[in-house]
């Protein structure tokens, strides 16, 4: 098998007594659009800012390539960063933002003004090179930015919150444009972000972190189907939990039903996404129905969601799409709800 | 229009204060350095007397000052430039206190540092008896205070803080990320002041330099009291106003050392420019 890309091994960073990243280990295989989620404060800024070589680690090692780089400088990483914020230089136009690190590479000036103009076209900012940065709007800027850290071919680009500063819609059409860069160029990417739903759209790993842990790594779907926690369940889309016990390959629910489960016996959590969740349930086998109450009902455009308190007095969420003309039901009132069995997932407590 | 009025009411005290003391004043000085004197009574009779005047007698002392200027605003500018960029780059935890301890020496008055001086540089000062003790010469060297160097010295360290705090200001609003993303692209810190520290702190450098070149082109007192036989305009100028009572030569001198200080800040700041530019 061939070696990773990116390795780190018990990397870790604290400031004093705070530990910002706990020794930890990633893989970023060649390739990879790979997204760091967290919370904000979780350390995942750290850690990137650790790989582009601007935070010294406590401890542990990090290898591109195989090569032992914790030890070097940003400006002799083969990575390169786009920075939140960008960190554009004002002085410069576009033209010379984007050519500065291959003019410091004493890359020759035609074969530099041939690569500054691909990277012009290929984020298409063309008719901007000879702007100045403060002219440029942030969806532009975001563009320079990223076409300045490409145009150096980096092993593995590195993007802080990318997206963090645009607008809705910009940013929806920047994760379009970041899809297709990482497609045409075949690169390597690694970015950092507290937005779930960016990190689903763009990436085909993800490494969801919590207090300076990585507590899952794996593709979209393994984190979004299998979550390892329940932190990792509530952070990545929205679900709700079920306290139960299993015994003798049955899990029972605190609020009533009983389902076939294997596994060992002891507490569990049982973990339903609200997209999972239909009101009315057929009450038949291979159906979990529970009673609860209305609290509250919100019309989101697409879906609407159902706020609702079991019997057992845990909160319940039920999203169903668009409308249900036949479902008149206001707050107060009482409702069956339910899953259909293999929409859960259990994670075993002990 | 109501606006307009509260806005020109606000201005109005400092623009009363200026038009009298700066504008009424200077534009006597201008009309009188046409005029000339005779037996004590000024002859109103325009003339270019006093301009051919020093044209004529004042054109090296004149190039020496603008010279010895340009150095000493340099000197101060670098030097400068060395502690505002330590304190934002360096020690970022320590730089209250750094700028505290260059706001402070501005309170240890003009001419008190000017004795400091004399004291450090005279025959029996420490440095000389330094010198003498260490065996490096034989006997206290004179040169060291009364000489051009000793106004240099003496007047970069009154104009260091004036220097720092321009160019500290202007370091601070650079980004650490604009400084990261050109290590990230490859710059070596000296690249990074290059390319990225000295064109974002250009205006400082240049507000630095310009404060400092018409502060020590226009000193007359550092000269007198350290600078021996060192003449300078400032002290041909000042006697004209007193000892001499010759008020438009004294005038025309200070008119054309004005123009020739502005001019020669206007061309450094265009040489600036240019020079960024090129360098690209």
């Amino acid at each position: 098998m061939n070696e990773p890309l990116l390795e780190a091994r018990q990397l870790s960073k604290s400031y004093g007594e705070v530990v910002a990243v706990r020794p930890l280990d990633l893989v970023v295989e060649s390739g990879d659009f790979c997204a760091i989620l967290g919370p904000s404060g979780c350390g995942k800024t750290t850690l990137l800012r650790m790989i582009g070589g601007f935070v010294p680690p406590s401890s542990g090692q990090l290898l591109i390539n195989g090569h032992d780089v914790t030890r070097v400088p940003p400006e002799r990483r083969p990575s390169n960063m786009v920075f939140q914020g960008y960190g554009l230089f004002p002085h410069m136009n576009v033209r010379e933002n984007i050519g500065y690190g291959l003019r410091l590479a004493r890359v020759k000036s035609s074969e530099r003004n041939r690569r500054v103009a691909e990277m012009l076209d290929l984020v298409e900012i063309g008719p901007l090179a000879d702007r100045m940065i403060n002219a440029l709007s942030g969806g532009q800027q975001q563009r320079v930015a990223l076409a300045r850290a490409l145009v150096m071919r980096p092993q593995i680009l590195l993007l802080d919150e990318p997206l963090a500063a645009l607008d809705l819609k910009l940013r929806a059409s920047m994760q379009e444009e970041l899809r297709r860069l990482h497609r045409d160029i075949g690169g390597t990417f690694l970015f950092v972000t507290h937005d779930q739903g960016e990190a689903m759209a763009l990436a085909n790993r993800i490494a969801v972190m919590r207090d300076g842990r990585i507590e899952q790594q794996g593709t979209p779907e393994e984190v979004y189907l299998r979550p390892a926690n329940a932190f990792v369940a509530t952070f990545l889309g929205e679900a709700n939990q079920f306290a139960g016990h299993r015994v003798a390959g049955r899990i029972t629910l605190d609020a009533g039903p009983a389902f076939a489960n294997v596994g060992k016996d002891g507490p569990v959590t049982v973990i339903v996404r609200h997209e999972n969740m239909c009101l009315h349930p057929a009450e038949e086998p291979g159906t979990i129905a529970l009673t609860a109450t209305v609290t509250d009902r919100v019309f989101l455009g697409t879906h609407t969601r159902w706020q609702l308190r079991g019997s057992h007095g845990g909160d319940i969420r039920v999203q169903v799409p668009g409308i249900d003309p036949k479902t008149t039901l206001t707050p107060g009132a009482e409702v069956r709800v339910g899953w259909r069995l293999g929409h859960e997932h259990v994670l075993d407590l002990a | 229009m109501k606006a307009e009025r509260g806005n020109l009411l606000l201005v109005l005290p400092a623009l009363a204060t200026f038009a009298a003391l700066f504008a009424c004043p200077f534009l006597y000085f201008f009309a009188i350095s046409f005029f000339s004197m005779k037996s004590y009574r000024m002859n109103f009779t325009p003339t270019l007397a006093n301009y051919l005047h020093i044209l004529e007698n004042n054109a090296g002392t004149l190039a020496f000052t603008l010279a010895l200027a340009a150095v000493i605003a340099s000197l101060a500018t670098v030097l400068g430039l060395i502690y505002a960029y330590a304190m934002r780059f360096r020690f970022q935890r320590q730089a209250e206190a750094l700028l505290l301890i260059a706001v402070l020496t501005l309170f240890g008055g003009y001419l008190m540092k000017i004795y400091a001086w004399k004291t450090i540089l005279g025959t029996q000062g420490v440095l000389n008896l330094g010198l003498v003790g260490l065996g490096l010469t034989d006997q206290p060297l004179a040169v060291l205070l009364y000489s051009p160097a000793a106004v240099a010295i003496t007047l970069v360290n009154f104009l260091l803080p004036m220097a720092i705090l321009p160019i500290y200001s202007s370091l601070r609003g650079i980004p650490d990320i604009e400084i990261e993303a050109a290590r990230d692209l490859g710059a070596s810190p000296l690249q990074q002041l290059r390319d990225v520290i000295l064109p974002r702190a250009a205006p400082g450098l240049i507000s630095a330099f310009a404060l400092c070149f018409l502060i020590s082109a226009g000193d007359y007192v550092t000269p007198a009291l350290v600078g021996g036989t060192t003449t300078t305009m400032g002290s041909l100028i000042a006697p004209q106003f007193g000892s001499f009572f010759n008020w438009p030569l004294g005038a025309a001198m200070s008119f054309v050392m004005l123009t020739l200080g502005v001019a020669a800040i206007f061309s450094c700041t265009a040489a600036v420019r240019l020079a960024g530019q090129l360098l690209r």
